[in-house]
């Protein structure tokens, strides 16, 4: 498990310009909300040291290229799901994977230069693997929401 | 899908790598003026192309529990509804996928009571919401945050 950060109210003023814009320069954080360019570097090294945050360049894939992104959601073999889940994780394609309790075993969301490659890969990567018993592919047809200024960071 | 140039991929390329480097080494990186770097990186950004945020991780915030929520609605517009859901701080992603659900939901929990809370209140509460499907992330193995919708 790993350790919560405490936020103050500093903290959270500069992360808040910095999720609006992270090249920020820090003079002009300090000029914005009022406290000196040293506190604010001090914050932000102590933020990063304990890798609660980081900087991060997202990307539109629909602006570079990709046309098609979709949930794929697998009930399979209890025993099967963790290599399934594993596998799928080491794919380029491959935004998230994770197992999860519920109506499925796993659940991968993926992002593809070509509609018929959502195809592909599931019939590749997933529905030859021994033990898969059941795919659903949802695929957004518009995305109301997605914040980036919070993930879950993994190694 | 508006069409990038080559400078526009090695700035994407260099941010990538380093998203905080300055224009000056960007320029030096890839032969061009610091001041084409400037108007390009903000160009990206307004076209809604790419850019540089800060992240926390949710985790380090007190969020231990993500789930994704298949959220049914009947009576109500869809896009309304998902309107609504993305108003919730605890929802990070709402997709509209038209059928049934007619949305999914990635939502941020600090523990079983709050995931509780979330689903039966908050997202029950919402009008055109009829059932709540929940799969809860027991074990993550990738969570790329380098994508996403920016406009």
């Amino acid at each position: 498990m790993s350790e919560r950060v405490e936020i103050d109210a500093t903290d959270k003023a500069i992360l808040n310009l910095l999720q609006e814009d992270g090249r920020m320069p820090m003079r002009e954080i300090a000029r914005q909300i009022g406290v000196a360019e040293g506190t604010i570097r001090q914050r932000l090294r102590k933020l990063q040291a304990s890798d609660a945050l980081r900087f991060n360049l997202v990307v539109d894939p629909f602006e570079i290229g990709f046309v098609a992104s979709a949930y794929i959601r697998v009930r399979c073999d209890a025993g099967a799901a963790p290599r399934l889940a594993a596998g799928l994780a080491t794919l380029d394609e491959v935004v998230f994977s994770g197992l999860t309790a519920g109506e499925w075993n796993l659940v991968a969301f993926v992002v593809v230069e070509t509609r018929e490659r959502i195809n592909s890969l599931v019939e590749t990567h997933i529905r030859s693997v021994p033990g898969v018993r059941y795919v659903d592919i949802r695929e957004p047809l518009d995305i109301a929401a997605h914040r980036f200024d919070i993930a879950r960071f993994i190694e | 899908m508006s069409q990038r140039d080559q400078t526009d991929l090695q700035i994407i390329d260099c941010l990538r790598r380093d998203p905080r480097m300055s224009n000056k080494d960007i320029a030096a990186a890839i032969g061009i003026a610091e001041a084409t770097v400037a108007a390009r990186i903000r160009s990206l950004r307004d076209d809604g192309v790419a850019r540089v945020v800060a992240q926390m991780d949710v985790r380090k915030l007190g969020f231990d529990l993500i789930s994704l929520v298949d959220v049914h609605v009947s009576g109500a517009g869809i896009r309304e509804v998902a309107e609504e859901l993305a108003q919730l701080e605890e929802i990070s992603s709402v997709c509209l996928c038209g059928g049934s659900p007619a949305i999914i939901v990635q939502i941020n929990a600090r523990d079983r009571a709050h995931m509780t809370e979330i689903l039966y209140e908050k997202i029950a509460a919402v009008p055109g919401v009829t059932e709540v499907v929940c799969n809860l992330i027991t074990r993550m193995y990738k969570f790329k945050s380098e994508w996403g919708t920016l406009s």
